[in-house]
Parts: structure tokens; sequence; C-alpha cells
């Protein structure tokens, strides 16, 4: 049995007239253990889409060969159960395991066979529509009732043979039908499009930079797959009357704002999406809300934090407002506020620089890499540094004194992108 | 033994209120929170049905207000009244009080404000001392006629207090082990002589007990405060000790983190008067001469009752200012023996808060008569700084 518990961290206490409080909330699932659940006494289905398209055929073949080792390692580690199917995206979707449209298999050591069968035989030749390979999967998922729907996507190439909007609207069509996470091989991919397929679908999206890191990549997304045991966790929202929720951001594992996908529960009661959880991982969320000013020595509820939990509303957590005119205790500064506030400064100056660079704009490019250093330094992010330091050379990370690199590589400067939202937790002392 | 429905806590069959959290128990109207009998919120008006177990507004989530914001308990001539003030947001003193016999047990806590959950510190260490106390006299009756065995008892209630402070939890990520004040007093008339009461009293920290009789107020602890340190080493002259910023920093506290549990102690025999135990939120308001601040402003309600006494005393606290919680624990030894008590009335809960609704009370004593110090020489509250071992980031 997996239990959920929410803890907030704030400073409660507000300066005579203030009315914005901040407050980060970690929630934290423990007594399911990260490994697969053998009876969930539900399903868990699992669907691999692989880019077919033409441009797999590059590199003598090593992409599609990549592509067909990656599947079947994710296909051996599915848990024995789990229900599953292989679609090749090309212009459309089609079945390669099972064979029939609109079917899956469920796991075991004769299913798996045969998918490896198929998946060693996939050819690539056509063109890329991810809208089609959603609704394809979204077809899927809806044949099975109350199941835990994950997908991994994988594309090489933009999304050249439908439109943007065909895209957007097959991205609406599944949010809330499953988690997908999006990978993109190579660097003629559009970081944009996956990131909005993994945002609005509570997944992640990553590049893999050469085709033969593809296969532990998708071992990897696999087992994370088979550890969930919760399919439909929610962070539930009361605020009081006349407060305005400015924002709900997840802020660690990565930063990903969910204030845009309320849903709301009653007049001053939203839900916010949480996804699919194991038994045993933390996430922290921090939140802003601006409240009615109450007088000094009034106490008021700033939000009270619930979690539901396959639709079960979990005890609460408390964001509290306290008005003082001690500006001993209203000066102090919470230190994971403070701690979430900075990573997100740290991801908007990457966002900036990279914007800047491509932009043309050298100096402003400067400026902005320059800061992302000096704060993934001070915050500990040695795994941003890193990322930093293949776009510019750090002269004195302390005072983010950096010169662009002349070449860099194209993948390097995507990697930085697209995990400038990877944030490190606070350090607990 | 029932459990706070709110807050957890073990609570006394039949109790009427949470003494942790302050949650009403038996649902009468007085106090109640989310029955159907409940008065509206406070803030909004929204009805009482809306008011969640734990106290908050679920319209406009504002604390309604807490039983703990203003209690009195008369067992008169045995009383206690304190009070939240006007500043802050929660009332983090408590007292205790009881009665064997012609002995009384008079405790007075004030929670250190820079810890977690002083206020629940507060009640278990004064209820812990009272009830320390109060068994001790109960098993010898002749206990406080012997200094020794006395002093043995008011250190093991210190003792007890200290163990149920330390059973306080902190709060995760919080700022420092839950701390507060302790004077803990005992008053019994001396044998053969109903005209010499014999008062002994305990404590650490700044909260105070003081003899007050018609013609004068005598302060009976001294505290261990960082300014009556200096003052008491030589060190310093009083008034430049009084000025300095930590002058009010309490150097002895309860609490796990207390590194000097020795408490202050002090014993005498007195003529008849009336034995009172505050915190600082009622002397702090004293500028020159707290203890003839005292006796005059107990001495304004007269013939009125203890306590009407004790409300004048917290009253004279919240006209001037009302910047700390304050609480007066009062017995009435004026006859020489104590009175026999008086039919017990309910406490009534009061709104220090508005002052026009509080005049209307009929519980409340008037106080037009009071003449204290000009508020406007009034010392800062005291500040309870955390040992610089605790200090917060």
């Amino acid at each position: 049995m997996t239990d959920f518990r929410a803890e907030v961290f704030q400073n409660e206490y507000l300066h005579e007239g203030a009315d914005t409080l901040d407050a980060v909330v970690t929630v934290t699932s423990t007594g399911g253990g990260a490994s697969a659940a053998p009876d969930l006494g539900r399903n868990r289905v699992e669907i691999i889409v692989i880019d077919c398209s033409g441009s797999m055929n590059e590199d003598g073949g090593a992409k599609i060969r990549a592509a067909r080792q990656a599947t079947m390692a994710a296909i051996d580690t599915l848990a024995d159960g789990t229900l599953f199917a292989v679609i090749a995206g090309v212009d459309g979707a089609y079945a390669l395991y099972p064979a029939k449209a609109g079917e899956v298999a469920r796991a075991n050591p004769n299913t798996k066979a045969e998918a490896k069968g198929v998946v060693a035989q996939v050819r690539a030749k056509g063109g890329t529509a991810i809208g089609s390979w959603l609704l394809a999967a979204g077809g899927l998922f809806n044949t099975i009732p109350d199941s835990i729907n994950h997908c991994i996507l994988l594309t090489d190439g933009k999304n050249q043979s439908e439109s943007d909007r065909v895209l957007n609207d097959a991205i609406a069509s599944c949010v809330g039908l499953f988690q997908c996470d999006a990978r993109g091989l190579g660097t003629d991919w559009n970081i944009d499009e996956l990131r909005r397929v993994s945002s609005s679908l509570l997944g992640t999206v990553d590049i893999i930079p050469s085709p033969d890191q593809m296969e532990a990549e998708f071992r990897a997304l696999t087992a994370n797959a088979m550890t969930k045991q919760v399919g439909d966790v929610a962070l539930r929202l009361w605020t009081p009357q006349g407060s305005q929720l400015q924002f709900v951001k997840q802020v660690a594992p990565t930063i990903d704002d969910l204030t845009a996908k309320a849903a709301p529960v009653n007049p001053l009661t939203n839900d916010y999406p949480l996804g699919a959880w194991s038994g045993d991982e933390s996430r922290d969320y921090h939140i802003r809300i601006r409240i009615p000013v109450g007088a000094v020595g009034d106490e008021r509820l700033g939000a009270r934090v619930m979690l539901a939990v396959d639709g079960v509303e979990q005890p609460s957590a408390l964001v509290r407002a306290i008005w003082t005119n001690d500006e001993a205790l209203s000066t102090r500064i919470n230190r994971e506020v403070a701690h979430y506030t900075g990573q997100a400064e740290l991801a908007d100056a990457i966002a900036d620089g990279l914007a800047a660079r491509d932009a043309g704009d050298a100096d402003g490019a400067t400026l902005k890499l320059g800061k992302a250093v000096k704060l993934a330094h001070e915050a500990g992010n040695g795994d941003t540094v890193k990322l930093l330091e293949k776009v510019v050379d750090v002269e004195d990370p302390a005072t983010g004194t950096v010169r662009l690199k002349r070449q860099v590589e194209q993948a390097d400067a995507m990697a930085l992108d697209v995990r400038s939202t990877r944030t490190v937790r606070v350090n607990k002392k | 033994m029932a459990a706070c429905p709110a807050c957890s806590e073990p609570a006394a069959d039949g109790a009427e209120w949470c003494e942790a959290c302050g949650a009403d128990l038996d649902g009468d109207a007085e106090s109640a929170l989310a029955t159907p009998d409940a008065p509206p919120c406070v803030s909004c008006g929204e009805p009482g049905t809306s008011i969640a177990a734990d106290g908050y507004c679920g319209n406009c989530g504002h604390k309604q207000p807490d039983a703990r914001d203003h209690l009195e308990i008369d067992q008169t001539p045995v009383v206690l009244v304190t009070d939240r003030g006007k500043r802050h947001h929660r009332n983090e003193d408590m007292g205790a009080i009881g009665r064997v016999d012609q002995a009384v047990v008079l405790v007075v806590c004030d929670g250190v404000s820079t810890t977690d959950n002083p206020e629940q510190a507060s009640l278990a260490a004064a209820e812990a001392a009272r009830d320390s106390l109060v068994e001790a006299i109960e098993t010898d009756s002749t206990l406080l006629a012997d200094n020794e065995r006395r002093d043995v008892a008011l250190r093991a209630a210190i003792e007890r207090a200290q163990a149920a402070a330390v059973e306080i939890p902190k709060i995760t990520g919080g700022k420092g082990s839950p701390s507060c004040t302790i004077v803990v007093g005992v008053a019994e008339p001396v044998a053969d002589n109903t005209d010499q009461i014999a008062v002994s009293v305990a404590w650490l920290g700044d909260s105070r007990a003081y003899w007050v009789t018609a013609d004068a107020a005598t302060q009976l602890t001294m505290d261990h405060s960082w300014a009556q340190e200096q003052i008491a080493d030589g060190l310093m002259e009083a008034e430049a000790a009084n000025a300095d910023a930590r002058a009010h920093t309490i150097t002895r506290w309860l609490g796990a983190d207390a590194h000097l549990l020795e408490p202050g102690m002090a014993s005498t025999v007195v003529d008849p008067g009336r034995f009172l135990l505050c915190s600082d939120g009622l002397w702090n308001y004293a500028a020159d001469d707290p203890a003839m601040t005292i006796q005059m402003a107990a001495h304004t309600s007269e013939p009125d009752s203890l306590l009407g006494t004790a409300q004048n005393l917290v009253r004279f606290a919240l006209d001037s200012g009302g910047l700390d919680n304050t609480t007066v624990a009062l017995a009435d030894y004026r006859t020489g023996s104590l009175p026999e008590p008086s039919p017990v009335t309910t406490a009534q809960p009061i709104d220090n808060n508005d002052d026009q609704a509080s005049e209307d009370d009929a519980t409340t004593a008037p106080i037009e008569s009071y003449v204290g110090p000009d508020p406007s020489q009034q010392h800062e509250p005291t500040q309870h700084l955390p040992p610089e071992d605790t200090s917060v980031d």
C-alpha cells in the first residue's frame, strides 16, 4: 500500500499589509517500494512509438538499428502481465505488435519474443506526423479501463507531415489519458514540439545525442514506468475567498508550470494533476498565493494542501499567514522557497541566454549564460554547470565571467536547452 | 481518556475544550467550532457550520478565536486569567492553579516565541508543576511547614515541568526546542498563626511572583534575564542594563535545550494579602516600579471579587498596549486564611480585542478608576531571544 504525505515549507509570518504567500510543498510516497509491483489490482499499459521515417536510415542505418535494439531492450524490461503494444510512426501510425490494429498484448515470454521478432524486421520509410502517433496510442489506451498508462515516443525529426494545429489537437485529446516521455534522437528534431508533448502529458523530454545511447535510455524509461503503482495523483488546493493562486509549479525533479492545468473541484478548490507515482518518490512544488490582507495578530489560511490519490482525498497540510509587525519574523526567507526561486531563475537565465545566442546577440547571451553559470555554481547544480561548460568557456564561476565558445556542438546546445529545467533539491542540513 | 478531534492531543473526560489547541470538545455554544450552533466567522460572517474543526473558516480562511485567547479559571479564592493580548497571533502563556485545604499552588509559564510549539510547552509545564505540588501536599500535609521537604518538592515540580516540556515535539525544519519560562508558588498560613502566611517560590526565566497587600507589592522573584544578571553581578548600573537591547533576553528556561535548570528559590513569611504570579506581559507595563503599579492595579477593583482583580490586572496590560501575552494567577489570603470556595462559575470568554464589546460584558470588572503609568513610557515587550546554539538560519 502506497502512502502519500504533503509537507509545507514556508515563512508564515507576513509583515503588516503584505498579501503574498510563498510555500514549497514536498509530496512524498512511501511504503510501495520502487521496484515493480507484482500485483497492482489494475492493468499497467506500456506503448512504445518508434519513429520509422526515412531519416532513420541515415548514418548507414545506424539509427534504425539502434531503434530496433532499444525497443527490444524496452520489451525485455516489461514486467510480465503488462499490456503492451509497439507502434511504428511515419506519416501515420502503424501497428507493429500486436499486428492487428487496436489491440494490445499481455507481456509474457512468448509475446515478448514475438514482439522482438517483429521489431527486429522493422524498416524506415516515410514522414513524421507525431500527432497521428499520439492519437493511435490514445486509441489503444482507451480500450483498457482504469489502467496506469505510459508511452515512450521517439522521433529523430521535426513534425513535418502534419500541421502544428493537428499536433496540438492530438496532444489535447490525450491529456489525462496517458503519460508520455518524449525523446529526440540526434539534433534534427524540434525541442518545442517534444516539450509540448511531454509537458502536457506529464512526462519528460530529453535528447539522445547518438544512436548508441538509445538502448540504455529505453531500458531506463521502461524500468521507471514499471515502478508506477498509483496512476492518478492530484495536488488539491483549497484557497480562501478573494485569493488568487498566482502559480503552482513542480520545481523538483524538474520545473514544470502546472498553473494552467487546474481542474475545479468546487469554487474554492482546484486539482493539479501530478500523474502516476511509484511507492517511493518525492517531488517538490512551489505555490504562490495572494490573499486578502489581515490585521496584525490575525491568522488566516492561505491554502489547504491536500492530495487526491485515485480520486480519494488524503489528509492535508496548511499554508498559513500570520500578520506581525515583528520584522525579525516577517523578513526571514524560507530556505526551500529561496532555493527554488533560485532554480527557476537559473532555468530562465539558460533559456534567455540560448535565445539571445540563436538571435545573434552575443553580448546578451554572454550576460545571461554567465549569470546561469554563477547561479548553478552557487546552488550546486553540478550537472548544469557541465552542460553550460560545453557552450561557454568559464573564467570564473563565482562571478559568472564567461566567454561564448566559438564552436558549439548542436547536440550540446540542445542538451543544455532541454535539460535547463532540471533542478537540484534543497541541501538538507 | 479521549483525544481532541482537531489536534489529537489527549483530553480529559468531560473537558469543555482542548487545552492544547483550544478546540471545543463538548460542543457547547460558548466556543463551539464546526457544530450547528457555532457562531459565524468573526471575519467574514460565514455561518459557523463552514468553520473547520481546526478553527479555520471554510470561506475566508480566518482562524477563529481560540479558547486560550482569553481564558479564565475561577476557583475563588484561587483564580487564573490569561490573555493573548492585542498584537500576538496566539496566547503562548499558560498557568495552572490548585488548592489543598489552606495551601495553594500557583504556576505561570510563558512560551518562548522563538521556539517551536511554545504554547504547548507552557501548557504542559504549568500543569505538570501544579500536579506535582498538589500531589506532594496531598501526600504530606506538613510538607509546606518543613523548609527542606518544601524545597525538595518545589525542585521536583520544576523537574516534572521540564520533563513535560521536553516531551513537546519540535517542528521539522522549525525554530528550536519548545521552551517556556516557569514560576511556581506555594502558600499556606503559618501553623497556629493565621496572621502570617508562609510563601515559597521557584522559577526559571522572567515570569514573576509578588505578594500584594493594601500598602505594597513585594517582588519575590529575581528575573533570569540578561539585565538582571548584569546588575546582580555588579557589572552594570540598572539604568544602563535595562536600556540594553539584550535586557529582556532570558538566561534560563524550560525545554530540551535548556542549559541551566537550577531554579531561583525564595521563601518568606508575610502579612495577609494576595499572592500574585504573572508573566512579563503584565509587569513590562510598569515603567519604573512594577511592584507599585501592580499593587495599584490590583486594588482599583476593590471590593470586587478576586476574579475581578485578576481581570483588572490583565486589562491594565491590554489598555497599556497589550503587546504581549499576559497571565495572572492570584490567591486570596487577605483574611489570613483562605475563604471557603464560592460556587465555581464557568469561565466566560470575553473579547479582549474589542473594547466596546468588553465594556458591555457583565463579567468584566469596570476599571475606569485605574490610574497607571504614562503609556508613552512603556517598556518594549520582552524579547525572548533563543540561545545562540539554536539560532535559526
